[in-house]
């Protein structure tokens, strides 16, 4: 949850996407973001076309941030990515890496704007043993690629967003329009059958909707689209398993226990190269 | 999608973050020390893929694991003048040096060679690792290959290899007195050849006749080669996964004598064996690919072996029956 003011508050809650800040002098804000799913995603050489992750696929996303100013907040976000893969023969294999971790400013342009501009730090690097690859591809797709800057490795992502609220009484709608640009630093560790881009862009638009059914329960629904203008690496033998456009959809239901929120969604991908990637998330926000 | 969200979800309830709930986990090999050519293992005379290198020796096991119909060929190699270790019957043990390999070809067509060598003392001291064919030779594949040229062959990760040769001490789960005690093929060998050769520690016997009529020998010697290595008696054993060892389907040789001698009988029989049974619980879980938790065996192997299958199920039928004529 960013730091809100109170007439979009709702908003933010539910979506973590406001980031007007308030009139308090400095306000502190959390979240962690736990998904837990099942993922099937392409990949980026002939050997291993395609990521399964069928029973363990896990993505962790915590997020802090302060407000020392009216109208800016400061904060970061850090990703750990953790899965249990599929082998060709069969059997499992799990690990766990950081994804790249990401710094971001936000500034509240009215009660409705914001924007967002953040800078990551490219420590998930590429695993000659593809091994770490394939987690990162798993929990990026349990994400459905809405936060893929989080999960490339060797690349440092710069990220610029743009949020819009509208709210009321009962009800509220947001919008999001999101443009990672991800730059190559290495290639190390990246197999001779993958070709890794110098530069990738991969935009999302999200839009939400949510009803506040009680005074401690809302729910909603998001979608989302995204594309990959180009991914950052491609096999260089087409798999057959390639894709650029993906649509995701995640019902939400948050339940509000004071300055604490709980949430659980579930994300799933609609079609395109995620297909048959879903995951159920459970989130606990607080502002102080 | 509900049954996997209810696995996901019981990962998550039942088991710590980072460990798997998944019972068949493989550990990435990270630093395989083999050749990165199959042409440079010593399989191969030097210059050539298919004429074999000095000492090299063709052999083939009574008793096959089922590939997805694949053909395969399999060759050893034992360092000059270290013979193996037959003392116990059941687990053979390797000198440091030896290589075997085993090759499927689909089509005719030459996909994959693995090879697994003995590079230390101990009983765990093999490397593995598996070469995909392309072109006129074929190059290590260490994270696998999935649908192998064009094929549905998948080429199993070096991490995976361990799922099955650990389940014995031995870990040349082929290479043994139950498989190789019969006579050879030409230009291949078996226990007569080897011990002709010098390379038998202690005398084995050249022919180990299997208990129960062909049916019965025929249903034990799959079930011993394409399930033994995993669920066996064998307390020792470190496959990559944790089977369930109330079930045994390895013939020991001192276990041959009947048929209810053997460990197949006494732990499967009554059951997930009944007999005259067509449906027992093992013939399901054989007959299944739905379910990596109830199919059989869960790696390695995409299709039914129907061949086997039939085997196995025409024993339970005959146990059946003699339970009948038992009764009478």
């Amino acid at each position: 949850m960013m730091v809100c003011s109170a007439r979009i508050a709702v908003a933010c809650a539910i979506t973590g996407w406001c980031t007007h800040a308030s009139g308090q002098p400095l306000v502190v804000d959390g979240s962690i973001h736990a998904r837990l799913g099942s993922a099937a995603a392409p990949f980026i050489v002939e050997s291993l076309p395609e990521v399964r992750s069928t029973y363990e696929a896990y993505a962790i996303i915590a997020e802090a941030g302060v407000a020392p100013i009216r109208g800016w907040r400061f904060g970061t976000r850090i990703a750990i990515a953790t899965s249990s893969v599929e082998q060709p023969a069969g059997s499992y294999t799990a690990d766990y890496t950081l994804g790249n971790p990401e710094l971001h400013a936000d500034r509240a342009l009215s009660d409705r704007l914001a924007l967002r501009l953040a800078l990551g730090v490219p420590l998930a690097r590429h695993d000659p043993m593809l091994v770490r690859d394939r987690v990162l591809a798993a929990s990026d797709a349990v994400e459905g690629w809405r936060d893929r800057e989080l999960f490339q490795p060797s690349m440092l992502p710069i990220t610029a967003t743009a949020s819009a609220a509208h709210d009321r009484v009962r009800w509220s709608a947001r919008a999001q329009l999101k443009l990672p640009l991800l730059i190559r630093i290495s290639s190390t560790g990246l197999p001779d059958d993958a070709h890794g881009r110098p530069i990738a862009l991969l935009p999302v638009v999200q839009a939400a909707f949510d009803v506040r059914a009680t005074r401690w329960l809302r729910a909603g629904l998001a979608i989302h689209a995204t594309a990959a203008l180009p991914a950052p690496v491609a096999p260089v033998r087409g798999t057959g398993r390639d894709g650029w456009f993906q649509l995701g959809a995640a019902p939400r239901a948050a339940f509000m226990l004071g300055r604490v929120e709980l949430g659980v969604e579930l994300l799933a991908a609609l079609g395109g190269p995620l297909d048959g990637s879903f995951g159920v998330g459970f989130d606990v926000r607080a502002r102080l | 999608m509900l049954y996997r969200l209810a696995l996901a979800l019981l990962a998550a309830g039942c088991h710590d973050l980072f460990d798997p709930v998944f019972p068949f986990v493989c550990e990435p090999v990270r630093a395989v020390a083999a050749p990165a050519r199959l042409s440079e293992t010593g399989l191969y005379a030097a210059g050539s893929t298919g004429a074999l290198g000095d000492g090299v020796l063709a052999y083939r096991p009574r008793f096959e694991l089922w590939s997805d119909g694949a053909d395969k060929q399999r060759w050893l190699r034992l360092p000059p003048g270290a013979p193996i270790d037959t003392s116990n019957p059941d687990d053979w043990r390797f000198p440091i040096g030896t290589q075997i390999w085993k090759q499927f070809s689909r089509g005719g067509v030459r996909v994959e060679t693995r090879l697994i060598a003995k590079r230390g003392p101990g009983d765990a001291d093999w490397a593995a690792i598996a070469y995909r064919w392309d072109g006129d030779d074929a190059f290590a594949v260490p994270a696998g290959f999935v649908d192998a040229n064009g094929t549905p062959h998948d080429i199993p990760a070096a991490g995976e290899c361990v799922a099955c040769h650990g389940g014995r001490r031995s870990f040349a789960l082929g290479v043994s007195a139950v498989q190789l005690a019969a006579p050879a093929a030409d230009d291949e060998v078996a226990i007569t050849e080897l011990g002709v050769m010098g390379l038998l520690s202690a005398p084995v016997p050249e022919r180990i006749a299997l208990p129960g009529d062909a049916r019965a020998a025929a249903a034990l010697g799959y079930l011993h080669a394409n399930c033994g290595h995993c669920h066996s008696e064998d307390a020792a054993a470190k496959p990559c996964f944790v089977p369930d060892n109330s079930l045994a389907f390895w013939l020991p040789v001192d276990k041959l004598a009947a048929v209810a001698d053997t460990p197949t009988y006494r732990s499967a029989v009554d059951v997930v064996i009944t007999p005259g049974d067509r449906n027992s619980a093992l013939l399901a879980r054989m007959a299944s690919r739905d379910d990596i938790f109830s199919r059989m065996p869960p790696l390695g192997t995409r299709e039914v072996d129907a061949e086997g299958l039939a085997s196995v199920r025409a024993w339970v039928e005959a146990l059946g029956e003699q339970t009948n004529e038992a009764t009478r």
